[in-house]
């Protein structure tokens, strides 16, 4: 209630002055209501998990005076658990103060959101997407929302300090440093984290040429312990443009530390590069490739730390089988086990010094996007997209493979190939209502051979992910959508098992044959463009063939937004 | 600028592909984690009519198996339950070799010993056996005080209170060749007789306490029985041992009361000042060179009536590591 006194103060306070302050409200209100039943078989279990939130976040951006603005977004909400008012809540979701320090620099302090480069700084998306249903993204979208995940962006707390100066009308010299605070000290045994960066970059009509630096470190005064932990990654990155064909590419290394005053520390240094073309084949056709290389010590916190903590159980029914089994995360929960309380969430927002868990049924090739250690190869991407925008084609093809062998010098092949497509059936049947098919496949595959010598079973592991969409509009505004979603996994691994100095110091055995999928049908009315009412049916299956493990979710939800 | 731009690129890029790649794996070699143990040669022995480790013999194993392994060989004499544990880490035995040592208890002549090859995460267990033809002597890792063989290597100080304390003989009980001690005492004192060992100074060779122990084999079944080791300095030089004049350490061990043969291993510096009764303080440090007796007495935990006794074999000074 303070937070609401205050908020009416500072307003009422500034609007009875004159050009400033100046204030913009927007918002969203979203009421969430979901009821999923496990199957019958699991008769111990709880089997019905019942839910319902609504939130109303109030965003305001206030314009304090010419060079300070505030922005913040106070959360309201209700899980509807009683009918007193002992589970409603109000926190304040985001409190932000930004404004320009003279014509070269600007500010912002509180929750900002930073990203530099694929390899130093990226908030990589969660996996188990290739272009899926509406239903699928509509969920995915509220996810990345309750967690703070916008675009490839880390919202941190911190400050940061950027600018641009331009030399003439071509040239222009971009800046920006920031600080952010990670973790706080108990001032016994845990020290501060922080992590401080930054990034030049020339801009010229035909080429750039930049330089990134990041370090996650600790500052451990004040406490008994004797190490100073450091993760730097510098980078330098440049692009070529020449008529239709752009070169760009980045070089890097990585310095990564257990410093300690009374002993020799240990650095373990990585090194990266990347090197990207692109070119438009024609008008409607646009061509990539990539070629990286990534050795298998490179250490970049702020681009391998994942969004989903996979180390944690789902919410939702995280023991099956009649309370005999444990589950992992999977994709539904990823897309629609919403928590709107943030302890409760397995979407992770720590950047730290070890290397995530990964999920291995979502693929082996590339779980920390293009910054994963130890790989090499080529990447290559072709779009097609014609003129009225009623098909839209992309295919993808990468050939990679381990820098360093992993534990024999034999190394690992990976494959994986992906086909997306979006198609408006409507344009080409000339109907007005959305008529709209999407999907998309991808497939990857990692391979090893050994020596008969060695008596080790050979690594061979394929993963698959099929998306198909359909968003069919019966009358104006009212839509039926269906969603399919198939997850497949199967073969034999061995995943890195990496110590504090981010050595590899031992292997686990992954062994699985499992499938898991989602079909989801629904009925969605949008009151206008920016509200809308949605009502769903999800069946979610999932089989673990070599565990004996098979368990079956029914889920209904019913999800209403308003956006202002 | 162009030109040096492509320079630029082309010199970072020779210099990353030459850094980035590493001629070795990293990681534990995996077939010592997942490799399926498959065995290539059978667990034998270079010793298949027995081996005799009173005159040096050395036993050496030969298996070989189809991945770099943690191994353990266990030795375990049939008669005596002595046991001898070989770890090591490889894909063959060419790093394992006995020569006659026990982790406890001694393996005895004539035995028949099992020899048991298994592998940490593998079910695969492999067996093979031995003779042991002669003992290993031990005599010489540092100075035998006696393994009751030779009556002219100790003494017996008997007290009003030791029902007995004398040496039998029982091969088949004692725990090196023939002859073993045994004590038994009846009361409440703390002093049920001794042992004692006497010598010249300067015979313990070893100067520092800490590397200097004294192993000996304890057998009871009396519940709080304990022995006492006290050794006795010459500070003064004149060949014996005045009280008030020289200074004694002591160590009182509780023993277990399992009616098994222990080894007790204890290293010199545990030792304290011994001030009971004349005994004194000259200035504390113990000087191994000065010791002329050691005496292993009877005793108990502590001050009951009751009934205390052991039986004991082989007592052995060693030098920088316990027997």
């Amino acid at each position: 209630m303070r937070l609401i006194f205050l908020f009416i103060a500072v307003i009422t306070t500034f609007s009875i002055h004159a050009q400033f302050p100046k204030f913009e409200i927007g918002g969203l209100a979203r009421s969430f209501s979901q009821s999923s039943h496990l199957d019958e078989e699991d008769t111990i279990n709880n089997d019905i998990s019942q839910d319902f939130n609504i939130v109303f976040d109030l965003a305001i951006k206030g314009s304090l005076n010419k060079y300070v603005s505030l922005y913040s977004e106070l959360r309201m909400g209700s899980n509807l658990e009683v009918f007193d008012t002992s589970s409603s809540y109000l926190n304040l979701r985001r409190l932000l103060i930004f404004g320009d320090l003279n014509k070269y620099f600007s500010f912002e302090i509180g929750d900002v959101d930073l990203k530099m480069t694929p390899f130093t700084l990226w908030n990589s998306n969660q996996e188990g997407n290739i272009n899926e249903s509406v239903l699928f993204s509509n969920y995915r979208n509220i996810q990345n929302y309750e967690n703070f995940n916008n675009e490839n962006y880390w919202r941190r707390q911190g400050a940061t300090l950027f600018g641009n100066k331009s030399f003439s009308k071509k040239d222009s010299l971009n800046y920006k440093i920031f600080g952010t605070r990670e973790l706080a000290s108990n001032e016994i045994s845990i020290p501060d984290v922080f992590i401080y960066g930054g990034d030049i970059t020339f801009f010229s009509e035909y080429f750039s040429l930049g330089i990134n630096h990041i370090d996650l470190f600790t500052n451990n005064k004040g406490i008994s312990l004797d190490t100073n932990l450091h993760n730097h990654v510098v980078s330098s990155k440049s692009a070529f443009k020449f008529r239709n064909i752009e070169l760009s590419s980045e070089l890097g290394i990585s310095k990564r530390t257990n410093y300690s005053s009374i002993s020799d520390s240990k650095w373990t240094d990585g090194e990266f590069m990347s090197f990207d073309f692109k070119t438009n084949l024609s008008k409607n056709i646009l061509f990539t490739l990539n070629y990286r290389s990534v050795s298998d010590d490179f250490s970049s916190p702020g681009a391998q730390t994942k969004r989903i903590n996979y180390s944690l159980a789902p919410n939702l029914f995280p023991l099956v089988a009649n309370s005999s089994t444990n589950r992992e995360v999977i994709a539904s929960d990823i897309i629609t086990d919403i928590s709107f309380f943030r302890s409760a969430s397995f979407y992770n927002r720590k950047i730290d010094y070890s290397l995530d868990e990964f999920n291995p049924i979502f693929g082996v090739s590339e779980p920390y996007g293009i910054a994963t250690p130890n790989r090499r190869g080529i990447t290559s991407m072709i779009e097609y997209s014609d003129s009225s925008k009623v098909v839209y084609i992309q295919g993808k093809v990468s050939f990679l493979n381990d820098l360093t062998g992993e534990g024999v010098l034999d190394k690992r092949k990976y494959s994986s190939y992906s086909l997306v497509s979006n198609i408006f059936i409507n344009k080409i049947l000339d109907f007005k209502k959305t008529i709209l098919i999407n999907g998309g496949f991808h497939y990857s595959n990692a391979q090893r051979k050994h020596s008969p010598e060695i008596f080790v079973q050979n690594v061979d592991f394929d993963n698959s992910i099929l998306d198909l969409g359909l968003d069919f509009e019966i009358f104006k505004d009212f839509h039926l959508l269906y969603g399919y979603k198939e997850i497949k996994s199967k073969g034999l691994d061995y995943l890195s098992v990496r110590d504090n100095n981010f050595t590899i110091s031992s292997f686990d055995k992954f062994e699985t044959d499992m499938n898991h999928t989602i079909n989801s049908i629904g009925l969605k009315y949008d009151f206008t463009k920016r509200s809308s009412l949605l009502l769903n049916y999800q069946y979610v299956k999932c089989n673990y063939e070599m565990s004996n493990l098979s368990f079956i979710i029914n889920q209904f939800f019913i999800l209403a937004q308003i956006k202002f | 600028m162009i030109k040096i731009l492509k320079f630029t690129v082309l010199s970072f890029s020779i210099l990353f592909l030459s850094s980035c790649e590493k001629d070795e794996f990293v990681g534990p070699p995996i077939e010592s984690i997942y490799g399926s143990l498959d065995i290539l040669e059978p667990l034998s022995n270079n010793k298949p009519v027995g081996v005799d480790f009173s005159i040096g013999d050395t036993v050496l194993f030969f298996a070989e198996f189809s991945v770099l392994s943690d191994y353990q060989i266990d030795i375990v004499g049939r008669s005596s339950g002595a046991s001898f544990l070989i770890n090591g880490s490889n894909s063959n035995l060419n790093d394992a070799y006995w020569l006659g040592n026990s982790d406890n208890v001694f393996f005895k002549q004539y035995e028949w010993c099992d020899i048991t090859l298994s592998f940490n995460n593998h079910n695969t267990v492999l067996n093979d056996s031995i003779l042991i033809l002669g003992e290993r002597d031990l005599s010489n890792l540092g100075l035998l005080l006696t393994s009751f063989e030779d009556p002219s290597e100790y003494s017996i100080v008997t007290s009003s209170n030791n029902d007995e304390f004398g040496v039998y003989s029982n091969s088949n009980f004692a725990l090196h060749g023939n002859n073993y001690l045994s004590t038994l005492g009846i009361g409440s004192a703390a002093w049920f007789g001794a042992a004692r060992f006497s010598f010249n100074s300067n015979t313990i060779t070893e100067t520092d306490p800490n590397n200097i122990f004294f192993n000996g084999f304890f057998n009871s079944d009396y519940l709080g029985s304990a022995f006492v080791i006290k050794v006795f300095e010459d500070e003064n030089g004149n060949g014996s041992y005045d009280s008030g004049i020289d200074e004694a350490y002591a160590l009182k061990v509780n023993l277990n009361t399992d009616s098994q043969w222990h080894k007790h291993s204890l290293t010199f510096n545990d030792l304290i000042i011994d001030q009971s009764g004349n005994n004194i303080l000259v200035d504390g440090i113990l000087k191994p060179q000065n010791i002329i007796r050691i005496d292993i007495t009877n005793s108990q935990s502590g001050s009951a009536n009751g009934q205390f006794g052991y039986f004991a074999d082989y007592f052995l000074i060693t030098y920088n590591e316990p027997l």
